[in-house]
């Protein structure tokens, strides 16, 4: 079977900023900003991109252009019996998708109640107890929630109307339709923030600095993890993607244009937040670091109370910013199912559709308990352990097979056959030593955490559970390994 | 606004959107990037 390949470079670039463009671009970075020390944070921030993120993204595209193959083979064919280490990655990415396909439905759910309805009076009611309908606790699975299930399917229609097309008609086709839109209606609201009375107080807290905390190693680590988790790093998404270039490809130049998208564009994003509650602090009275939030408190209760509040385009601004949200959570989710699919088509050598098939009724059957009254509970547990241990995991074993067991002078080379911009010495021990280091040091000083202080306030047993995940990816992942792989 | 949060934004912007726009550039221009020059596998 013949591979199929982007059309252009730009359609590669597009489709790994839409990769590493998401929910946490619009409503995580701008918090991280204002409570790691402000503008001062953009110091580590860019030293990791840099140390971190940048190294590692040129490592996935090596990796990928390299075998041309998805990353379980790939990294079989770069060291014998590592296959599971692929499989690791791919499974990781296939629990994160299970979830993150339902918080895309909220959006989509959000926007459409928008439509029609317009704003809720009280925001946070109307999110927790009427759409997620949500239960008391972890225990009371409560029942399921129509409207997002709904949602969550026509979610995973739009994600399998996409990937059926193939890489050229569909994933790149896509991407080249949605970043630029994305980015439209970013500015969009970047530009409406910016005419508002209260804004730039809002933008000086997004940004005046506070050198004093450029001391804590914590502001050091949330940066780190920042830029880790934002670039779709560990998934094997970008493996993938890589695999799909043709042979000759500046993957350097193409790593630093993707990382330095991704990170413009969340930069970009924080003085939309910011402008709008520096506006909503302005026209309510309440301090603005009591209007402050991230995350689904933001999306959901926060901005759309901020938006409410606008002389005038109230509604349109808040069509504008679910839209955004639901674009940029769409081309991340269809990358993370592309590395699932691609991953099943290699072994197997099944057709795209079938493949597709497969993996869409697994999904189908996993993500429902994500739109129950528990949903969130679930969700936020599972997320900790998936996020947050499962993907730093995964790209310490890439590391150790591509660059400690096959050599990362080899992979170097061939880069730098390719590459305008020749790489040292240095690429190897960031990506292949500092790296890892950092990535360990994350997950031990979580791991500490969780022990000495649990998780959410959630129960020990229900924390138990969800750190399940951890060792039942290695098996599956070695089952997989275990099963025959099928040449085309 | 004050001077601190007008030179972060100066950094930040030099940095993260002048890097983005220079290696987007560059990625277009660069010869091993032109679809005529690749040879599909």
């Amino acid at each position: 079977m013949e591979r199929e390949s982007w059309s252009s470079n730009l359609g590669f670039i597009l489709a790994s900023v839409g990769s590493a463009i998401g929910l946490g671009n619009i409503w995580r970075f701008g918090y991280m900003v204002y409570t790691n020390g402000g503008g001062a944070f953009l110091i580590p921030y860019i030293v990791a991109l840099l140390c971190v993120g940048i190294p590692l993204m040129i490592l996935e595209f090596a990796i990928g252009h390299y075998t041309k193959k998805s990353a379980p083979l790939a990294l079989e064919k770069l060291h014998n019996g590592s296959e599971w280490a692929g499989w690791f990655a791919v499974i990781s990415g296939f629990i994160i998708t299970s979830y993150y396909v339902v918080i895309i439905a909220w959006c989509l759910y959000y926007l459409i109640i928008l439509l029609i309805y317009g704003y809720p009076s009280d925001p946070n009611t109307y999110f927790f107890q009427n759409i997620l309908q949500i239960s008391s606790g972890v225990e009371d699975i409560g029942g399921v929630s129509y409207g997002i299930l709904t949602s969550t399917l026509a979610v995973w229609g739009i994600i399998a109307l996409i990937l059926s097309a193939g890489v050229k008609n569909g994933l790149e086709k896509a991407n080249k339709i949605m970043i630029p839109f994305l980015l439209f209606l970013v500015i969009l609201l970047v530009l409406n923030a910016l005419t508002l009375p209260g804004a730039l107080t809002g933008i000086e807290w997004y940004l005046t600095p506070d050198f004093s905390a450029l001391l804590d190693y914590n502001v050091w680590l949330s940066a780190f993890s920042q830029i880790f988790f934002s670039l779709s790093l560990g998934f094997g998404i970008l493996i993938a993607y890589a695999s799909y270039l043709p042979k000759k490809s500046d993957l350097t130049i193409n790593a630093f244009t993707v990382s330095l998208l991704n990170c413009g564009f969340s930069f970009l994003a924080g003085f939309a937040v910011f402008g709008t509650l520096g506006y909503m602090s302005y026209t309510s009275g309440i301090p603005l670091d009591k209007v402050v939030s991230e995350g689904i408190g933001l999306a959901f209760v926060t901005f759309p109370k901020a938006l409410s509040l606008l002389p005038f385009g109230s509604k349109i601004f808040g069509i504008v910013f679910f839209l955004a949200l639901v674009f940029a959570g769409i081309s991340s989710a269809v990358s993370i199912v592309e590395a699932s699919v691609s991953a099943i088509m290699d072994k197997f050598s099944l057709s795209r559709k079938k493949a597709l098939l497969y993996v869409l009724a697994l999904f189908i059957i996993v993500s429902p308990i994500f739109t129950t009254g528990a949903g969130l509970y679930y969700l936020d547990i599972i997320d900790h352990f998936a996020s947050g241990y499962l993907l730093p995991i995964a790209a310490i074993l890439e590391i150790i097979i591509a660059i400690w067991l096959f050599g990362g002078d080899k992979l170097r080379e061939h880069v730098n056959k390719l590459s305008e911009i020749k790489l040292g010495v240095w690429w190897k021990y960031l990506a292949g030593v500092i790296s890892p280091i950092i990535l360990t040091a994350v997950v031990l000083l979580d791991a500490s955490n969780v022990l000495t202080s649990g998780y959410g306030g959630y129960k020990t047993t229900y924390v138990m559970l969800g750190a399940l995940i951890i060792p039942l990816t290695f098996v599956v992942s070695i089952i997989l390994q275990k099963m025959k792989t099928i040449k085309g | 606004m004050n001077v601190g949060a007008i030179a972060m934004f100066i950094f930040g912007a030099l940095i993260l959107w002048g890097g983005a726009i220079y290696f987007l550039w560059r990625s277009i221009r660069s010869k091993n990037n032109r679809d005529e020059n690749n040879e599909k596998c």
